[in-house]
């Protein structure tokens, strides 16, 4: 990279996205699109989810708009959102140059390793919701945390056979970074247009809503029926849409949480059962991949499979 | 076959969690000399450093070669492998398995009996054949907390492994480990010298590495980091805050540590130091720093890993982090004030202190109980019996800031000493439980014992922390840890080998720490009792199960305690505690008497004497005594003396002067003597044997209750 001429930085938001999209499709991933429905984080994404499993290699890309309504704060916090961007990449296998791959990422967003003091600081992911868990570490940048860095061992109770590895991009952050900006509603989203001016009406909106107005017995009563619905699914072997009702499920729950609806001991009891639910899902879909013969594997044999 | 090489090994890792690089320096280097000797191969001092990128061991003088091993392996006894004079089929499968001929065989006599032996010449190998294996089962020792797999490997290690570089000499090593094959390969800095660079020998390498922006050796990173830093905290006028395990882990998050000074804004100041430094610590790893009086100043010094074009940029980044967390924390404190502490305490009832021990309101309520019953027991506060529902109306009798007894200030710290753990700046911050509760009550208007207590009672944290300077915390403190203790122990989930998720190790140490601080003399056995009683609900096991369990854990943490504090050698505290364990002060104070007394020259008979008493003692049930049936002159001098010592002892006990105590004993060693030169013991007449056991089983009965001078080696 460094015969190259640097790569400026990013001016807005937009740009931002686009060069991530560029970088990554040149390497050679699947550039996805961001779920149709609520959730919490990029890895729910069933590009991420569904195809950490199994022995297919998977190369992904994508955007993933993420809500966490206990973070609401009525667009009036300059750095907490109700719904935040996460840029998402999963590659499996875990590539052998995946820290410099990342590295050049960076470099081509314009945040480069020659100006900052860029560290991998030991961070340990863990999804009870989704029965996941890896190893990693959460980039700094100058003290901030851009990236979140993880090698997947586990997912939906099963072990990650061959490992993938999710780089999770905070996309709001990186651009305050690169913008030199203290509020995020202050950022350029596109040339002339503020993400405040795109954003700051749907944060109020949201946070009124699930802080004020969210229907407590209503979000109850579709948490259960959510529920049925994924066992109803997965017993009809329809693994995505079952996932999308486990999905649903996981926001009713975030959505209860915020509301403050759920004690400290039913917490737990919430948890447990949508992991249940990833499990049932996760083994459904193994089984899935399995009787179609694994399509993904024709066209790149896994080596740890054929040793 | 004196022939050695350089052993080289380096391991290239992708960035390995701070506090797991001293954890693999220590098993590397102790693996690979417990190894070595095993497989008797002689060597210089292994020496092992690391960075959070690598891991380096270096064997100077390695053997190339063991040495040929003659020795004789056992087989079966002689009578099962020959009969009649030929060998059976035992014998054969003996010879067989040892690589010789039935005929080879020789017979030798052992305690066993005769046995059947073969002789048997090993021949050395090559140290390069070995140590292969040897290097990749050191890699595999190491005890990392948690390990994971990457791409398609099985193997797996703290994080994916990227390079090796094995040398014996200036020959490569064939060390395999998941998908890195070890070469001559290694390489600097991650960002400022990134190229590969060929290794040679230990000492290139080391030069090598020094051109190359990485400082190898984890004590030169700290010296580096400390001396800098030091000069920039005063450079600010002010000086570094040495948060010791805060710099011990900012040395593993560098290969090349650069350090600066720069500041947040004054404003923040406002928040409670403590906020500020866990901020700082946890969250940045940067530094804090001082003035004269201990107070924060509005400077940081942090340390990075690279050297960058434009200084002033990176450190408006690492300011403007700062400012954004200090920004959250001055509003969850904020937040957190707009309601007085005390009306937290009805929200603990929502937080589950444990799924069988009920919430942490039910462990305030039982806090409170033992809190009452401690302080009566240490002769604190002696008014009635309370239940815990009449603590609380105590505690709320009891206005912030008016003057009041000491119950009242109990009952008050004992029902506010969790209330913080519902605020939000503890649950961002779950370590600043009691510095938060203790601010949020000084602010609510709380008196100041009762803020000093609530902060106190979790002191110490840790065996280096300070101890609570005030009753209230010390007594509340105390009552928290029993329950505790008992209430896990209750449900069976005590410590099991080195797990001990509930902290119980610690909060054991805890008792013993402040009892002895404060010189409480309080009765282990009734305190564990007083707290087993308190746990009712949804017990899992009998308290009379439990009960002895627990003293005994709480031995064995006393055992190290007069071991690592109080100096005592091992059997020292194993005859101390045999003699009693119940009361801690105590057992410190008659160990450290008796260290004293073992340390001057007339110990050694006092000790012979006074074994061979509890020796004859053994097994014998004691008689009678009457006096009149003594007859030798001898028995009748020591008669004499120890009625005289008796006196002594008993009141130099009375006042715990066990020094002045067992010099009184030890005063009676002549006469000890005397009667075993000149008195036989066990007369053949019932009548005088019985007085002569009895008149030295008061002898025992002085010291017994101090020392068990059997358990001294």
């Amino acid at each position: 990279m460094g015969h190259r001429v640097k790569a400026p930085p990013a001016e807005t938001f937009q740009e931002l996205i686009l060069r991530l999209e560029r970088y990554w499709a040149d390497y050679g991933c699947v550039i996805g699109q961001p779920f149709d429905g609520e959730k919490g984080a990029g890895t729910y994404n069933p590009h991420t989810f569904l195809r950490a499993l199994g022995p297919e290699p998977w190369r992904v890309a994508y955007v993933e708009p993420s809500r966490r309504p206990t973070d609401g704060r009525y667009g009036e916090n300059p750095n907490r959102l109700y719904r935040h961007h996460q840029y998402q990449v999963l590659l499996k296998p875990s590539p052998k140059d995946v820290q410099n791959l990342y590295l050049d990422s960076m470099a081509a967003i314009g945040i480069h390793a020659s100006d900052h003091d860029i560290r991998f600081v030991e961070d340990n992911w863990e999804s009870p919701t989704l029965g996941a868990w890896g190893l990693g570490w959460e980039v700094w940048v100058d003290g901030m945390e851009l990236t979140q860095f993880t090698y997947f061992q586990q997912c939906g109770g099963f072990e990650c056979r061959p490992v993938a590895v999710e780089l999770t991009y905070g996309l709001e952050r990186i651009a305050m970074y690169l913008q030199n900006v203290d509020n995020v509603f202050d950022l350029a989203y596109a040339p002339g247009v503020t993400y405040g001016e795109v954003f700051q009406r749907d944060e109020y909106e949201y946070s009124k809503f699930s802080f004020e107005l969210l229907d407590v017995a209503l979000y109850q009563r579709l948490f259960e029926q959510y529920e049925g619905e994924v066992k109803r699914l997965c017993e009809a072997a329809l693994v995505v849409p079952a996932y999308d009702h486990l999905l649903k499920a996981a926001h009713a729950f975030n959505a209860l949480d915020a509301r403050g609806a759920i004690s400290v001991t039913e917490r737990q009891g919430y948890i447990l059962r949508i992991r249940d639910l990833a499990k049932v899902c996760a083994e459904n879909y193994i089984a899935q991949r399995e009787s179609l013969g694994y399509p993904l594997l024709k066209s790149a044999p896994a080596r740890g499979e054929a040793r | 076959m004196n022939d050695t090489s350089e052993l080289f090994f380096e391991v290239g890792v992708e960035e390995i969690p701070a506090r797991e690089v001293d954890v693999a320096i220590r098993a590397l280097q102790e693996n690979v000399t417990t190894r070595l000797a095993e497989l008797r191969l002689s060597h210089g001092t292994v020496r092992c450093a690391a960075t959070p990128r690598r891991l380096v061991l270096v064997v100077p003088e390695l053997q190339l070669r063991q040495e040929d091993l003659e020795k004789e392996l056992a087989g079966p006894p002689a009578q099962a492998a020959y009969r009649d004079g030929a060998p059976t089929k035992a014998a054969m499968g003996f010879a067989k398995s040892a690589g010789v001929e039935v005929d080879q065989l020789f017979t030798k006599d052992t305690p066993k009996g005769p046995y059947v032996f073969a002789s048997v010449h090993e021949k050395g190998q090559e140290s390069r054949a070995l140590l292969p294996e040897l290097l990749r089962q050191a890699l595999l020792g190491i005890p990392f907390t948690r390990t994971m797999r990457w791409g398609n490997e099985t193997e797996a290690f703290i994080r994916p492994m990227q390079w090796m570089v094995a040398l014996l000499g200036a020959e490569l090593l064939p060390v395999r480990f998941a998908d890195v094959e070890a070469g001559r390969q290694s390489r600097g800095h991650r960002f400022m010298a990134p190229e590969p660079f060929v290794v040679t020998s230990a000492e290139q390498h080391a030069a090598e590495l020094e051109k190359r922006f990485v400082v190898l050796d984890p004590k030169q990173r700290r010296e580096r980091i400390l001396s800098s830093a030091r000069a920039l905290a005063r450079s600010v006028g002010g000086q570094l805050r040495e948060d010791d395990e805060l710099i011990e882990e900012v040395v593993q998050l560098v290969e090349n540590p650069m350090a600066w000074v720069t500041h947040f804004d004054r404003k923040f100041l406002e928040i409670p130091d403590q906020v500020l430094i866990s901020e700082m610590k946890n969250h940045q790893r940067y530094l804090s720093v001082v003035d004269e009086a201990g107070r924060l100043m509005p400077h940081f010094v942090v340390v990075g890993n690279s050297r960058v074009e434009d200084e002033a940029r990176v450190l408006d980044g690492y300011r403007r982090v700062l400012s954004a967390r200090f920004a959250d924390g001055a509003f969850f404190f904020q937040e957190d004030q707009k309601r007085p502490l005390f009306s937290r305490v009805d929200d603990l009832k929502k937080v589950q202190f444990h799924r069988s021990l009920g919430s942490s309101y039910a462990k305030v309520q039982r806090i409170a109980r033992l809190s009452f019953w401690l302080a009566s027991e240490l002769g604190l506060e002696t008014g009635p019996e309370r239940s815990s529902d009449e603590i609380r109306a105590l505690a709320e009798k009891l206005s912030p800031g008016g003057a009041v007894s000491f119950a009242s200030k109990l009952a008050r710290t004992a029902f506010l000493a969790k209330a913080d753990l519902t605020t939000r700046m503890v649950f961002e911050f779950p370590e600043l439980q009691g510095v938060m509760g203790a601010a949020y009550a000084r602010q609510a208007g709380e008196s100041e014992d009762v803020v000093l207590g609530i902060e106190e009672h979790y002191l110490p944290r840790n065996a280096s922390d300070r101890l609570p300077t005030g009753h209230l915390g010390a007594v509340v403190g105390l009552a928290d840890r029993l329950d505790t203790i008992s209430g896990i122990f209750s449900v069976g989930k005590g410590p099991t080998g080195a797990a001990d998720p509930f902290g119980l190790r610690r909060a054991a140490l805890g008792v013993i720490n402040v009892l002895r601080a404060q010189g409480w003399h309080l009765s282990l056995d009734k305190a564990v009792r007083a707290g087993l009683e308190g746990i009712d609900a949804a017990k899992k096991r009998d308290a009379t199960e439990v009960e002895p369990e627990v003293l005994e854990f709480f031995r064995a943490r006393l055992r190290g305690v007069l071991v690592s504090e109080d100096a005592l050698e091992t059997d020292e505290a194993e005859a101390v505690l045999s003699a009693g364990a119940d009361d801690v002060v105590d057992a410190g104070l008659r160990g450290r008497a008796l260290a004293e007394l073992r340390g001057r020259p007339e110990f050694e008979p006092v000790k012979v004497a006074f074994k061979r008493v509890s020796n004859i003692l053994r097994n014998q049930a004691k008689g009678e005594f009457d006096v009149a049936v003594l007859v030798e002159p001898a028995e009748k001098h020591l008669l004499l003396e120890l009625e005289q010592v008796e006196a002594r002892v008993s009141k130099a006990r009375s006042g715990r002067e066990f020094g002045r105590a067992f010099s009184h004993i030890a005063s009676l060693r002549p006469a000890v003597d005397r009667l075993f030169e000149e008195v036989m013991v066990m007369a053949e007449d019932q009548k005088l044997r019985n007085a002569r056991l009895a008149l030295l089983a008061r002898v025992e009965a002085l010291f017994a209750p101090l020392a068990d001078f059997g358990k001294l080696s």
